[in-house]
């Protein structure tokens, strides 16, 4: 895994040298041209034949022939090695951001890692294609050229290149200060980005609380900075790119002076005087190219800069060497497990230490915000977990095998997220695809089957973005399908049913008792009812396990479960004593 | 073809009078500083034809009569050209881009206000990466177009035209010798265009394609991880981006034809005049300046052609960008009213459903023949199974879309003809999919609104428990939540959309599973605290824990689009239907053996 542009360019060095080649041999003939027309003009102030019109015509014409050729083939050879290396380093980046841990995306907001995908993605491309090609051009024209216009007159030559070095000279000046706009502008402008994008996401809530027009104002006042900042680079811009213009200008008009002297002396003649003159003009694009590549250049690195300090984010939930495919069973042993989100942050978990025994059902109860959803998280290897912390079949939860452990996990998470595919494809999400059959036994499980069949597409129904189109209930039962899809031994409900109405949710559970025998079944829940039958009772409080133990075990002692119970127990006589 | 529930996105056209009669109403406004930047346009592009013309002046009259103070003077004179001709280029980029981003600025801002009154609807069938897309990168896109392509494309279709005026004018003959590459060169170019539109459609596509897949894949990265489907994915990936380089692939050769196409036709027309030219500088009707200034003008006919066709390409993105941005600016917005004096009243909240029936799709009824009315004041519960259509009459009081059948009144009126803004500032709901924006705690709470401050929010939120969390975070109301809320418990995050309805005052409440995955205590002390908020307020409480809706006057449960039973606590309980059997398995397994 590379992260700078050399190492990216590096395997088509060999393209890059052919392009190289396939241009020498374009400018060769480009600028065989004017020396044609310079023996043309010359001969035709003297004696000139028929034929020898005819010659220096087709001369013209079949040089520009061949030159056309090679031009095609050079830009064949480099504007395609640029797409190469986009793909390469898009390949990269995604294979990259898969690796990732959660922590990455606690902290980077999907707009910008898009954005870096695309916008800063396509500027690193114009760099190593349209920017090389300019580059190499300039340098090959300007030597050759160079040594055209030697050999037509040194003096003249000397002179007329005169501006060039102050063209270098500003060039990279204003480079620097169009390099340091762009940034600003690039920043703005994601800005701009994040606020639609938020906007957009959001926009049901800002309807149902009338919050339209704060919205609008504070869009415009990033526009407006962005809009500033677009004016000072068009300021640069309007110095910059008619003055190299100018500058290069001086250098025709000092031929005209110079070489018509030269002329009217006698020292050189009016075809040289053409052909240095187009020479010249050869000059002047590749110069003010330059000052374009230039910036080209500095927007790449830019870009790079902030694509590679992604790749430089070390994935830092990997296998170790001999992490082997291993099969699991579900044995949970969790020993003085303590966990902060940031090194800085305060420790969402502390000194937590259970068991879980394979094919056990347990529940994790506890306050909002308590870290359950934080504890599962780490059996899933989301977050990074220290080593001989959590172990599963007895073996250090690190020295697993990250997909053989993931596999054999089914995980419901709190939060939903559907693809906008088919309800089909996404209940068949991790094993690829699955037969009918398939999908309705577990669409069953789920409850979600009857509601399934209500839809005229069936399984076929495609869902919005983020399942926009389904209920709450319906969307969280899509993603219990999804979690038991692939038979895992090990089955974590995170509140997955916290949408759902008590008598479906009764028909849930029952149905995964009886169809998952042999998993595990860990289930965060708030629903006392749900939870008291269960093997085990983990409750959790403020990042602390503060009881393990049985429904009744449990209740027998005060604590936060109890309070629980009593509470449910007190709308139960309550409702008993309305019934009453 | 299976149908998707998210809308095709448009198809390109390449140019369309209206959409350009309608960019050019976009850069009105600012009429004068068009003309300046068109004025000194023109004046750089003819600038520009001064120099050939120039050399042959020198070359004819002065060099070939030795006549070095005459051509002192040509040479003075063209550093008065160069200096003129820098001034104009900037006072015309300037301009450019002045015009360019002034109106891009407005454009922006009319489109971000345009889809905020866009129907919900919308938003359910239009990704959110695309709707983004269409108020950053399009219009990013047309700001091209405006400050690079449309005016310098008058500039070089001027030049070109100065051009061929000009060599007509100085040896006709020989300017039709010239041009007689022209028909040749319009063939070619219109056969490019083709070929460049499609390409260009392909391109796009293909961009898009990428894009929607980072977007859907990076948003679930989580499940993509958890279900270890990297490599399947990568998979997925790898064949999107090699369809995307080979989409690029196909124009990069297009136009490596193209180039070298050009610069043929443009010497064989420079050929043509050495050979004619020639000839008729044997029978001395052409001088050698002449000639020379010929070739020259020629040379600087065929460079803009040659960019013409990179310029045709901004064109046809802007086009194509254009389109899109109107399509979404023409987008219906929600039907509205206008507000009146009187849309600062206050509802009493009497809320009465007439024979509504409702579909999302077509005619998939998701409400079927609701009526019922719900008085001011009047605390009800919703309460049935999932997807029975709960959310929906929620959407439907807000007016988040209109009914196919039937009518909605809230005080008696057609809920349509209220301004929504008077509406929904009446109404206070918290929805049931959470959405926390990536600010501060403060700024999710008070939506950026002006003139709310955290004492007034600290005052809203005390002694409700809702906000209990917050105290204990390092930064309280100005921690930095994350996207989506990335970095709080589900919980946290339900009670922090919760806060937003507590410095509302609405005068109807709306809780939609407002507490749903907040732990039983929590909510019960949220409750009991929202009592105090609930009064005097009518209050919709959707709920399947059934502990939430202890205290409300009316239970409605909903089955399948319809409502089956209405009534108190104890008239459905005893009615032994629906709500009973819920009733009795949320409390099930009482064991009267646990004593206190
Ligand atoms: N935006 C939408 N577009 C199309 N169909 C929708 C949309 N929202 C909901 N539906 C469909 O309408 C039906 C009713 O959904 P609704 O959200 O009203 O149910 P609910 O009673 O609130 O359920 P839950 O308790 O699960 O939240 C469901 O079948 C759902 O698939
Ligand atoms: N990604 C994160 N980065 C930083 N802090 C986090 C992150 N996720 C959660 N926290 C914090 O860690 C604590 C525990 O959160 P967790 O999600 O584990 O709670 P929970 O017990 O699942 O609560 P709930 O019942 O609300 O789901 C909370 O205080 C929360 O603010
Ligand atoms: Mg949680």
């Amino acid at each position: 895994m590379g992260n700078s542009i050399k190492q990216y360019m590096k395997p088509y060095l060999p393209r890059y040298a052919a392009g190289f080649f396939l241009l020498i041999l374009t400018n060769a003939f480009a600028l065989f041209v004017p020396w044609v027309l310079k023996y043309a003009i010359d001969d035709l102030r003297e004696e000139v034949t028929h034929q020898k019109l005819v010659l220096y015509a087709s001369a013209i014409v079949g040089a520009t022939f061949v030159q056309g050729f090679f031009r095609f083939l050079s830009r064949q050879t480099l504007l395609k090695s640029s797409h190469m290396i986009q793909f390469d380093i898009l390949n990269d980046y995604f294979g990259h951001l898969l690796r990732l841990p959660m922590s990455f995306y606690d902290k980077n907001k999907t707009g910008d890692l898009i954005s870096l995908a695309t916008n800063d993605l396509k500027s690193v491309r114009m760099m190593s294609g349209v920017g090389v090609m300019n580059i190499m051009n300039t340098l090959i024209i300007v030597t050759l050229t160079f040594l055209l216009l030697l050999m037509l007159n040194v003096k003249l030559t000397v002179l007329s290149l005169l501006p060039f070095p102050f063209i270098a000279i500003f060039v990279k000046r204003y480079s620097a200060l169009i390099h340091k706009g762009y940034k600003s502008v690039q920043e703005e402008f994601s800005k701009i980005n994040t606020k639609v994008h938020e906007n957009v996401s959001g926009i049901r809530v800002i309807k149902a609380y009338t919050g339209h027009e704060s919205e609008i104002n504070d869009f415009e006042e990033r526009c407006e900075s962005y809009l500033t900042q677009n004016m000072r680079i068009a300021k640069l811009w309007g110095t910059v790119f008619p003055l190299i213009g100018a500058l290069a200008g001086i250098g025709t008009l000092i031929v005209l002076w110079v070489g018509g002297g030269e002329v009217i002396g006698g020292r050189l003649t009016i075809g040289e005087l053409v052909a240095f003159n187009a020479y010249l003009a050869m000059l002047l694009w590749p110069m003010i190219a330059l000052g374009w590549v230039l910036t080209l250049f500095q927007r790449s690195k830019v870009a790079m800069g902030r694509i590679s300090r992604i790749f430089d984010v070390e994935p830092e939930i990997a296998d170790i060497d001999d992490a082997s495919d291993t099969e699991i069973f579900g044995d949970i042993k969790i020993e003085d497990l303590s966990f902060s989100y940031t090194p800085e942050a305060s420790l969402v978990l502390k000194d937590v230490s259970f068991e879980i025994k394979r094919g056990e059902k347990v529940a994790i109860v506890g306050p909002t915000g308590a870290g359950k959803t934080t504890l599962i998280n780490l059996i899933a290897r989301l977050y990074k977990v220290d080593d001989a912390k959590i172990f599963i079949d007895g073996k250090d939860i690190n020295s697993i095998n990250l997909k053989s452990l993931r596999q054999s996990i089914g995980f419901v998470p709190q939060e939903t997220f559907l693809f906008s595919d088919t309800i089909g494809g996404n209940i068949a999400f991790g094993v690829g695809t699955a037969s009918k059959e398939e999908l309705e036994k577990y669409a069953k499980i789920s409850d979600l089957l009857e509601n399934i069949e209500e839809f005229p597409l069936n399984f076929d129904t495609y869902l919005g973005e983020r399942g926009v189109n389904l209920s709450g209930g319906q969307k969280q039962r899509t993603t219990i399908s999804r979690g038991i899809i692939h038979n895992p031994n090990i089955l974590i409900l995170d509140d997955a049913t916290s949408n759902v109405d008590v008598i479906t949710e009764e028909r849930i559970v029952s149905r995964l008792e009886r169809e998952m025998t042999g998993s595990t079944l860990i289930m965060v829940s708030h629903r006392i009812a749900t939870v008291m039958s269960f093997d085990r009772i983990v409750v959790i409080k403020e990042g602390m396990v503060e009881a393990v133990g049985t429904h009744d075990e449990l209740i027998g002692r005060p604590g936060t479960y109890k309070e629980m119970y009593k509470r449910y127990l007190i709308y139960k006589e309550l409702d008993l004593r309305e019934e009453g | 073809m299976r149908k998707r529930f998210i809308e095709e996105d448009t198809h390109i056209k390449t140019y369309d009078s209206k959409l350009a009669r309608r960019l050019l109403q976009e850069i009105a406004p600012y009429r004068r500083q068009v003309i300046i930047a068109f004025v000194f346009l023109v004046m750089t592009s003819l600038l520009s034809l001064v120099g050939p013309y120039l050399i042959k002046v020198a070359i004819d009259e002065y060099i070939a009569n030795n006549d070095m103070a005459g051509l002192i003077n040509i040479v003075i004179f063209f550093v008065g050209v160069l200096l003129l001709q820098y001034i104009t280029a900037y006072i015309r980029i300037y301009y450019t881009q002045y015009v360019g981003q002034k109106s891009m600025y407005s454009l922006r801002v009319k489109l971000f206000s345009h889809i905020q009154k866009l129907p919900v609807s919308f938003f359910d069938r239009n990704p959110v990466g695309r709707v983004m897309t269409r108020v950053t990168n399009d219009i990013e896109v047309l700001n091209e177009l405006f400050s690079a392509g449309v005016i310098t494309i008058f500039g070089d279709l001027l030049m070109l035209f100065g051009i061929i005026v000009l060599l007509l004018f100085l040896n006709y003959k020989l300017a039709l010798v010239a041009f007689s590459v022209l028909p040749l060169l319009v063939f070619i170019t219109l056969a490019f265009r083709k070929i460049m539109r499609e390409s260009y459609r392909n391109t796009r596509e293909k961009t898009a394609k990428v894009n929607s897949f980072l977007q859907e894949n990076i948003t679930g990265m989580k499940i993509v991880q958890l279900f270890a489907r990297e490599s399947n994915r990568h998979k997925n990936f790898t064949t999107i981006n090699e369809e995307y380089k080979n989409a690029f692939f196909k124009t990069i050769t297009a136009y490596s034809l193209f180039f070298p196409m050009i610069e043929l036709l443009g010497s064989i027309s420079i050929a043509l005049i050495i050979y004619y030219g020639g000839i008729q500088l044997l029978g001395e009707k052409l001088t050698l300046g002449a000639l020379v200034a010929f070739v020259e003008y020629l040379r600087k006919f065929f460079v803009p052609i040659r960019y013409l066709t990179e310029k045709y390409n901004i064109l046809q993105s802007a086009m194509a960008s254009s389109e899109r941005v109107y399509k979404l600016l023409d987008a219906a917005t929600e039907e509205d009213v206008p507000m009146t004096a009187e849309s600062g009243q206050r509802f009493r909240g009497e809320i009465e459903f007439k024979d509504v029936s409702f579909a999302y799709v077509d005619d998939e009824y998701v409400l079927k023949n609701i009526s019922f009315k719900i008085n001011a004041g009047e605390r009800v519960a919703f309460v049935g199974a999932t997807g029975a259509g709960k959310t929906s009459i929620i959407n439907l009081i807000s007016a988040f879309y209109k009914i196919q059948k039937g009518e909605i009144l809230i005080d008696g009126r057609d809920i349509y003809s209220y301004p929504k803004e008077q509406l929904r500032k009446n109404l206070g709901v918290v929805l049931q999919d959470v959405f926390i924006f990536s600010g501060t705690i403060l700024e999710n709470i008070t939506l950026n609104k002006k003139g709310i401050s955290l004492e007034q929010v600290e005052r809203a939120c005390n002694n409700t428990y809702v906000c209990d969390f917050i105290e204990k975070l390092p930064k309280r109301y100005g921690e930095l939540v994350g996207e989506r809320g990335a970095v709080l418990s589900a919980g946290q995050r339900q009670l922090l959309s919760f806060a937003r309805v507590l410095i509302y005052n609405p005068t109807v409440l709306i809780l939609d599973e407002a507490t749903s995955t907040v732990d039983p205590h929590t909510e019960y002390l949220i409750q009991k605290a929202t009592e105090k908020l609930m009064e005097k307020r009518t209050s919709i409480i959707i709920a399947h824990r059934l502990s939430t809706i202890q205290n409300v006057d009316r239970i409605f449960v909903f089955h399948k689009g319809c409502i089956v039973e209405i009534g108190t606590h104890e008239e459905l309980y005893a009615q032994k239907g629906v709500y009973y059997k819920l009733h009795q398995l949320q409390y099930k397994n009482f064991t009267s053996d646990v004593k206190e």
